[in-house]
């Protein structure tokens, strides 16, 4: 067993060093924010570890199991909210050899720290904390990292479970609905007073005798019972029962049809009537000549039949109005993001599905990239298209949100509306600018069954960063206009003037990019080849 | 068997073993492959329909068939990474997927181009396979290089799987193929791609395989190729055999005895005429 985990670790640690130097700039620039991030959980780990010894004992038992109870909760929910599967062992490749499942589950278990760090980090933070604690005596902290694996097992059943459950069809997207509506219960709890109103419920949650929490906090603040210690057995026993159970499930999988492919299989009989998605494409196209016309219409059947942009769309339509509802009109909602809320929501939405839309165009439909290169119909007319198409699904996504806002309870007026669309237009035609020079300079190849995300990479982030400073600044004259006059008027001209900035902005950009795309066509078309590697990558 | 005998390659390996030795080999040994009543569903439809062939061991097996006609879901049921809905395989003895473990000990696979890891490069690609197969560091290194070699892929050792031609991934998968000594080859299109040089010595490492009693179970669209190298065939369609037996007795079926694979596989699967109404193709 030692010999294959070591030379899958060892595999994937040449993976890396072989891909990170032809990315050098975006590997030191993520490196950079990686270092800021965990040095952030490392700071807070030292403040914990700090501030832990001047609490009164009395008050350690009383919260310390709620404390591990949020990190429990963070350490499971996160990664599902953030969509981020972290790094896991690419089966389908791996299952050719000889490997004894044990290895592969040890391995997977390992790579389970991927995904949360921050809550490993935290947990240190607090395991030295309670180590000097004057009121401690002795080692029992020190069997808080039982708390590691029992979340690491935790963690491969829950994410086993939901790459499971996102493999069905129908019961990915309404799996989407309950994640987008769990992740907007932070910012109700923060926003309304629901927060104060359920704390006395969570306290009593997190001392609740026999949960998993409040288990291992009691082993940890010394001088357990024996009931404490065989509940904690219990929950590590259970949890490595169910990880093992959804572990040795995923290895029965199917590899030809995982990953909710999308295709029918061979002979499935599909009806010969057009369903939505042919005359959702084809009402597109309608308005176009050819080729944009068979472009496009090729375009949206694609996007929508792959379940990675359904979800993607759904969650900028749907996830990006929820999540900012409590923070606008909540207790403490801001003014200034009521005001401008469907700016706000759309310019989010637009994150969320820019990946497919906007910043990586070829990396979806990345088997096709070649016939672009050889079709008469050109990489200009190709490029235009992927265009015209994002501006359609946006569009789409407009009119969600804009519903949305006038279903909410303090509802701006038209003018609020108007001046949110205009700020989308901008924001959009400086996204699709910079997406271009993005997707030509920094292709990379997207898995459209993978419904779990993959990041950016480092330098289409650098890209998106300087793309957001240089919109801010054209939005940012609007608003200090209206500051400064009072007058709305003065708003809108300004606003008018940016579109029109953005939209000269962007098409100027097009000829650059198209004939960087014309000339790096051999670097695209390899960039664009590139398969897995024994552990996939996630974020 | 003496028409598979063919002359080694220059630089390549040199068929060793007699027809008769090969031929005594492969007969007196329970099948490489029993496959009996096999199925496999995908969306309502049969990719494979009550599937049954037999692969007896030593023997060079070629499996055709259209596209979509089931043979990649074939091979990822006969190494596990498909499950059966009914039905029974027995590859080299054991029963599948039950000893999957020990089955994938003697396998060589040459898979579609997908199971490559594309950012290592050839000889860490082959360090890694022969790793998986328990064999020490030295040697997992040692064979690698050898292997790249052999194929030619040691001119650029920086180059990354993800760069090498369609060509060079069949090499090097080949190559890992090779690097424990199987007994057993599942090779998926392996010529595709390749050049007539790195073909030949593909070929030639097969049919050394083959005539040391190891098997080798070959799906491959180039009938020429197939009709060279193998000493029975199947041809399946819908997820069916329509055919099995030694190409003299496909032969034998056929109106006047004779006729080539391509002739044969025609008939049996049914060639579809040019409509009228496309006079403009």
């Amino acid at each position: 067993m030692r010999e294959q985990i070591e030379a899958i670790l060892w595999a994937q640690f040449r993976t890396i060093r072989n891909y990170l130097p032809r990315t050098s700039l975006g590997a030191i620039l993520l490196a950079l924010i990686s270092l800021v991030w965990y040095g952030l959980f490392c700071l807070g780990a030292v403040g914990l570890a700090k501030g832990m010894q001047y609490v009164s004992m009395y008050h350690l038992r009383l919260y310390f199991p709620a404390g591990m109870l949020g990190l429990l909760l963070f350490w499971q929910i996160f990664p599902i909210l953030t969509m981020s599967s972290g790094w896991s062992l690419e089966l389908n490749k791996l299952l050719v050899y000889p490997i004894h499942s044990n290895t592969l589950f040890v391995v997977e278990l390992m790579l389970r720290l991927t995904t949360s760090p921050e809550s490993v980090i935290l947990l240190v933070g607090a395991i030295w904390g309670l180590l000097a604690h004057p009121g401690m005596h002795g080692w029992w902290p020190l069997l808080l990292l039982l708390y590691i694996p029992f979340n690491l097992l935790l963690s491969l059943a829950v994410r086993e479970s939901m790459m499971s459950l996102f493999r069905k069809k129908r019961l990915r997207e309404v799996l989407m609905l309950l994640i987008v509506s769990i992740s907007v219960v932070p910012s109700l709890l923060a926003n309304t007073s629901l927060g104060e109103r359920l704390r006395p419920y969570y306290l009593y949650a997190a001392n609740g005798p026999g949960t998993p929490w409040h288990e291992f906090a009691s082993l940890a603040l010394g001088r357990p019972g024996w009931l404490s210690v065989a509940a904690a057995m219990f929950w590590l026993v259970l949890a490595w029962w169910l990880s093992r159970r959804q572990f040795a499930a995923s290895l029965l999988l199917d590899f030809g049809q995982a990953g909710g492919d999308s295709s029918p299989a061979r002979g499935t009989a599909r009806s010969t009537k057009p369903g939505f998605v042919e005359l959702l494409a084809n009402f597109v196209s309608g308005f176009l000549p050819d080729p944009y016309a068979a472009l496009v219409e090729k375009e949206v059947s694609s996007l929508l039949r792959t379940p990675r942009f359904r979800v993607l769309f759904g969650m900028a339509c749907f996830f990006s109005v929820v999540i900012f509802f409590p923070m606008a009109f909540g207790r403490h909602g801001a003014s200034f993001l009521a005001s401008n809320y469907v700016a706000f929501v759309n310019t989010y939405g637009m994150l969320i599905c820019g990946e497919v839309l906007i910043w990586n165009v070829f990396g979806f439909d990345r088997r096709a990239a070649q016939l672009y290169y050889v079709a008469p119909a050109g990489f200009k007319q190709v490029l235009l298209a992927k265009n015209a198409v994002a501006a359609f699904f946006v569009g789409i996504q407009t009119l969600v949100v804009v519903s949305a806002s006038l279903i909410m309870p303090r509802r701006g007026d038209v003018a609020a509306i108007a001046g949110g669309i205009a700020i989308s237009g901008v924001v959009f035609l400086f996204f699709l600018a910079a997406g271009n020079y993005a997707s030509v300079s920094f292709p990379r190849p997207v898995q459209p069954n993978q419904t779990f995300r993959r990041q950016a990479g480092g330098k289409t982030q650098l890209i998106l960063f300087a793309s957001y400073i240089l919109m801010a600044v054209p939005i940012g004259l609007a608003f200090l206009a209206r500051w400064a006059t009072g007058k709305d008027w003065v708003f809108f001209a300004v606003l008018t003037f940016d579109l029109l900035a953005a939209a000269c902005f962007y098409y100027v950009s097009l000829e650059p990019v198209m004939a960087m795309g014309i000339r790096d066509r051999e670097r695209i078309i390899d960039a664009l080849s590139k398969g897995a590697d024994p552990i996939g990558l996630g974020s | 068997m003496d028409d598979l005998h063919l002359e080694p390659a220059p630089g390549g390996s040199a068929v060793s073993l007699s027809a008769e030795q090969h031929a005594k080999a492969y007969s007196s040994s329970t099948p490489a492959i029993d496959i009996h009543d096999l199925r496999k569903e995908y969306n309502g439809v049969f990719a494979v329909d009550g599937l049954t062939i037999s692969v007896p061991a030593g023997c060079f097996f070629g499996f055709l068939g259209p596209n979509g006609a089931g043979k990649t879901t074939t091979i990822r049921m006969l190494v596990g990474l498909a499950q059966p809905a009914s039905g029974t395989i027995s590859v080299l003895g054991l029963p599948m997927p039950e000893k999957a473990y020990e089955v994938r000990k003697q396998i060589g696979l040459v898979p579609d181009d997908s199971m490559l890891f594309d950012h290592l490069t050839g000889a860490e690609y082959l360090q890694f396979v022969a790793r998986m197969y328990g064999l020490t560091r030295a040697v997992a290194k040692e064979r690698a290089a050898e292997l790249l070699a052999l194929f030619e892929l040691d001119g650029e050792a920086r180059k990354l799987i993800g760069e090498y031609s369609k060509g060079m991934r069949k090499r090097v998968a080949m190559g890992a193929a090779l690097i424990h000594r199987p007994k057993l080859f599942l090779m998926d299109e392996p010529f595709e791609g390749v050049d007539a040089v790195g073909a030949r010595l593909m070929k030639d490492i097969l049919l050394e395989q083959a005539r040391r009693g190891n098997t080798v179970f070959l799906t491959s669209h180039v009938l020429e190729v197939v009709e060279r190298l193998c000493d029975r065939v199947a041809i399946i369609n819908r997820g069916k055999v329509v055919v099995e037996g030694t190409l003299e007795e496909l032969r034998a079926q056929s109106q006047d005895g004779s006729g080539s694979l391509e002739e044969i596989f025609v008939r049996v699967v049914g060639a579809k005429p040019i409509p009228a109404n496309l006079e403009w193709l």
